[in-house]
């Protein structure tokens, strides 16, 4: 892995900073939510206070505290906003959600006969405006049969029996049928007829039945059974309301009535009471309201008998135009930087709120505990948008010792919600600059390090070069840092490298100059032993001695030979000669005396021209030239076995002249490659300095004693002398494995015609 | 009465070597080991031949300021050297310091000894009136033997005994190439082929010195080098 992209990995780290900040904003938000708690606990608990010893507002009338019983059979009339036409259809009335669902079976509302078999329902609206109460009752019934005026006014056919007064006046009873699909005719029944068996009517009766104008209504037929649509004044309700629905089949065995609803047909009890809100409570809400709370106030039945809704802010309604949206996105009000904030604070659990039970009653955990005298709250998930939170304060109001009701109020969290939003915006828009500052700028320093460090590690490249041999220059940097001190040791290691290879260099030089003397001695005293007198065996002995030390001899003028080259190439005159002419001789010359080896000129794979055509003249010492190419003469020679292929090309590229001599023979060890051309090195795998028996391939008998010595000079020298020619050599091994080639490039010079004599 | 040869030489067990081998062919030897002796001697009476190392102990050129000394005194002296030292550089100052031949320790006693008789022949040789029949002549070439000179279109050529051997061996078969070993053994000395090729070039120049035009002495590229003859 690169040292750029480690440090790229190393950088994401930073992403901890916005991390840290969602932490923090986070934090801020539980601050802000437990300041809204107690904010709004605070002022709901002024309100609830202001509002205590009111039980006339939360109840009227106030009898109805005492009610307990009936409590729950109450019905809540919502206030309208409008008068309703009463013509048996329910346009006009506001929404669905205020309608009680009463059945004949499975409901706990006032079910009068315990009789499943019918599949009836009502649904019922109640509502409220001005002076008049309105009710609209949806009957499903499979078969309606209408009021029969012959058979009985009272007890025929499906019926409603609605009930009244009981506070001021004297309990009444209405009976509410129709014969036909219309106005229906509203009776009131006697107290005495109240008994009878709706069976058995007697026809007196009926007729003393009066009619009720005061109380309207149409009575329509629809698909599922027939609606009945209501008006009652509210003279006539005296603060209490009834009814039951009589509804009446035809079976097998005759004819069955079932009756249902929120009274008791036989009973002369007062009904329940009505509940609806109370506006002089609404009146004291609204004032108490003006902080944009929502304020309920729900009685010890759990009726909710005045709300004021506040006032909700819409974040929408500010970016109208561009500059503020662009604005608003560092605010923090951008959608996008909202929808991430939402979904970080979502997380979270909350409540959705219950919705009421039944039209106008509320039933909530926190509305329970207040009413034990326990101020509570709870967080709700708002209906109308998922991601904002409202948050309920139940607070009890007190009479006296006792909790007469609870004061709910409600706020929604987009208040404090956009604040931290703002935060949060920012948070993020600082630290989406800081990460990518801090990242250009570690990219950049990382970018900066890496080419400083690959700087250094070409330059290191640089200072050896292919062939092993260290190049003086190595630049030193001068940064005072870590890497620049590397780049010094380097260079220092460098220099002391290149000493003691020079060092090395010399040793031969030394060597020879001190080996010298000691094996004159040895060599004279040994020729003045020739002439004493010797045994036979000493004699012997002193031929080998003689042997040895003119082999040591050998050695040492081998050695030397290197020094005398690179001395006598420094004081060497150049002049222009023909190349050409010089290689053409010499070959042949090499062809005469290698009659064991299959010599052949020329016949270079991809050689442009074989044989030098005309004077190719070049700058420098015929001799050396000889020398160069004399060493490698006897290299192929001493490599290639008896009867192998030796060929040597001239080749004419656009600078130079390349010779190339290639002969069959063992390959070179690849790792040697770099070397080859040092001094003291030799390839050879067998030429021991000692064993002379070594010479197996002879190219000059008189040459033989110098083979022995093989110090692996030949090629240094020719490497010297191809450099002193402003050329280089180089050893490779044939592609195809049967040999080794070494080419020599000895550099062109722009030479002026010469005079050919 | 026999000639006295002096050695200077400051690794005495060398210089007992070579004093005994030559007393052995009659010579007689004087051996001083440092420059200041020798000087001293010399003073007294001049050697017939003198034997020099370069290097004298701690006295690293004391060899060269000898042989200066020495020449100052006796054009005629022969005086040879005979040393560790083999670069071009230090034949080179011995050479022009009018040594008549600069040996290195590789050779052999009875090359040096044939050498140091050689160089007595040349010596007497001048002092006698030439001898036809040691004349060899090849064209404006002649070379008298006894003398071991050289002359060129009839002017004398300054050769060292190396390099008389050398010319001679070339010119005796004109045309015929001589690789660098036949030189060497007919030059008595132990060379590597470099110095063969310096010792010709030198050859070269001095001819050069005394001719513009000369040409005679030829590369055989890869053989060795030959004489060439006439062309007429």
């Amino acid at each position: 892995m690169k040292l750029k992209s480690q440090l790229l990995l190393v950088s994401l780290l930073m992403l901890l900073i916005p991390w840290a900040g969602c932490q923090f904003v986070k934090e801020v938000e539980g601050v802000l939510r437990l300041g809204q708690t107690q904010s709004l606990s605070a002022s709901a608990g002024a309100i609830a206070s202001a509002l205590s010893n009111k039980s006339s507002l939360i109840y009227s009338p106030e009898e109805r505290q005492q009610s307990d019983r009936s409590a729950l059979q109450s019905i809540y009339f919502s206030a309208l906003d409008a008068d309703i036409i009463v013509d048996g259809y329910d346009d006009g009335w506001p929404s669905i959600s205020s309608r009680i669902y009463l059945k004949a079976s499975g409901f706990d509302l006032n079910r009068v006969e315990s009789s499943d078999t019918e599949p009836s329902q009502v649904k019922l609206k109640a509502g409220l405006h001005g002076d008049d109460y309105y009710l609209f009752f949806s009957v499903t019934d499979n078969k309606v049969i209408y009021h029969n005026p012959t058979l009985t006014l009272q007890g025929n056919g499906d019926r409603f029996v609605v009930v009244l007064g009981g506070h001021r006046t004297p309990v009444r009873k209405y009976l509410i049928s129709s014969a036909a699909p219309g106005k229906v005719r509203v009776r009131i029944m006697d107290s005495n007829a109240t008994e009878i068996n709706t069976q058995v009517i007697n026809a007196q009766v009926i007729n003393t039945m009066a009619i009720e104008y005061g109380i309207q209504g149409v009575w329509q037929d629809t698909a599922e059974g027939f609606d009945l649509e209501i008006k009652i004044p509210r003279s006539l309700m005296d603060g209490r309301f009834g009814f039951y629905r009589a509804n009446e089949d035809e079976t097998v065995g005759g004819k069955v009535t079932l009756s249902y609803g929120n009274a008791l047909p036989a009973s002369e009890l007062p009904p329940p009471w009505v509940v609806q809100p109370n506006p002089q409570l609404y009146e004291l809400l609204k004032v108490f309201g003006r902080g944009g709370a929502s304020l309920t106030v729900i009685d010890g039945f759990y009726w909710r008998v005045a709300r004021f809704q506040g006032l909700e802010k819409k974040s929408e309604s500010l970016s109208s135009d561009k500059n503020v949206r662009a604005e608003a996105f560092f605010l923090g009000d951008f959608w996008l930087v909202q929808r991430l904030f939402r979904a970080i604070l979502s997380s979270r659990a909350v409540v959705v709120a219950e919705p009421e039970t039944r039209p106008g009653r509320l039933q909530r955990p926190e509305i329970v505990k207040a009413l034990g005298g326990e101020s509570a709250s709870q967080w709700y998930q708002a209906v109308s948008d998922h991601s904002k939170r409202v948050l309920a304060i139940a607070e009890p109001i007190y009479e006296g010792e006792a909790v007469i009701g609870v004061l709910l109020a409600e706020q929604s969290s987009e208040e404090f919600l956009s604040l931290a939003d703002n935060a949060f915006g920012r948070l993020l828009y600082v630290s989406f600059i800081v990460v990518t500052v801090i990242g250009l700028g570690l990219l950049a320093y990382a970018s900066l390090l890496s080419w400083r460090i690959r700087k250094l590690s070409e330059a290191a490249h640089a200072v050896i070069g292919e062939d092993g041999v260290l190049k003086a220059d190595f630049s030193v940097s001068t940064a005072k840092d870590e890497l620049g001190d590397l780049s010094r040791s380097y260079a220092r290691l460098v220099y002391r490298v290149k000493q003691s290879s020079d060092y090395l260099r010399s040793l031969a030089r030394t060597l020879s100059h001190e080996l010298r003397t000691p094996i004159a001695i040895v060599r004279s005293s040994l020729e003045n032993l020739d002439n004493e007198p010797l045994s036979e065996r000493g004699s012997e002995y002193t031929a080998r001695a003689k042997e040895g030390v003119e082999r040591l001899s050998y050695i040492l003028t081998a050695m030397s030979e290197a020094n005398n080259v690179e001395a006598s190439i420094e004081n060497s005159e150049r002049f222009e000669f023909d190349l050409a002419q010089l290689t053409t001789e010499l070959m042949q010359a090499y062809e005469s005396i290698h009659t064991e080896f299959n010599f052949s000129l020329g016949g270079m794979a991809g050689g442009s021209r074989e044989v030098p055509l005309g004077p190719k003249i070049i700058l420098g010492v015929p001799e050396l030239v000889v020398q160069l190419l004399d060493k490698l003469m006897d290299n192929a020679a001493s490599f290639c076995p008896p009867g192998g292929e030796i060929k040597f090309g001239f080749f004419e590229t656009q600078s130079a002249y390349r010779l190339v001599l290639s002969n069959q023979g063992p390959m070179l060890p690849t790792e040697m490659l770099g070397q080859l051309f040092d001094s003291m090195v030799s390839v050879r795998e067998k030429t021991l300095l000692n064993e002379p028996k070594n010479k197996k391939l002879g190219a000059t008998g008189d040459n033989a004693g110098k083979a022995q010595a093989h110090l692996g000079l030949g090629l240094y020298i020719a490497r010297l002398i191809a450099e002193f020619h402003g050329g280089s050599i180089r050893g490779v091994n044939l592609p195809d494995g049967s040999g080794v080639q070494f080419e020599v490039e000895l550099s062109k010079i722009v030479a002026p015609q010469l005079n050919p004599d | 009465m026999s000639k006295f040869i002096a050695i200077v030489e400051d690794e005495e067990t060398i210089a007992a070597n070579y004093r005994d081998a030559l007393q052995r062919h009659g010579f007689r030897v004087g051996v001083f080991t440092n420059r200041l002796d020798a000087m001293a001697e010399f003073e007294k009476q001049l050697p017939d031949l003198a034997i020099i190392d370069v290097g004298l102990g701690e006295d690293v050129e004391g060899g060269f300021e000898l042989c200066r000394d020495l020449r100052s005194r006796s054009p005629e002296l022969p005086i040879v050297f005979l040393t560790a030292r083999d670069s071009e550089l230090d034949i080179i100052s011995g050479l022009r310091l009018g040594a008549d031949d600069y040996l290195t320790k590789d050779i052999s006693l009875v090359h040096m000894i044939a050498r140091i008789v050689a160089l007595f022949r040349r010596v007497e040789a001048l002092t006698r009136p030439v001898n036809e029949e040691q004349l060899i002549t090849c064209g404006e070439l002649s070379i008298n033997l006894e003398r071991m000179s050289i002359e060129w279109q009839g002017a004398v050529v300054d050769f060292t005994v190396t390099e008389f051997w050398i010319i001679h061996a070339l010119a005796r078969h004109p045309g015929h190439v001589k690789n660098r070993t036949q030189l060497m053994d007919a030059a008595n000395v132990v060379l590597d082929d470099n110095t063969i090729t310096s010792h010709v070039k030198r050859i070269r120049k001095k001819f050069l010195g005394l001719d513009a035009e000369f040409d005679r002495v030829e590369t055989a590229y890869g053989m060795g080098y030959r004489w060439r003859a006439d062309a007429s």
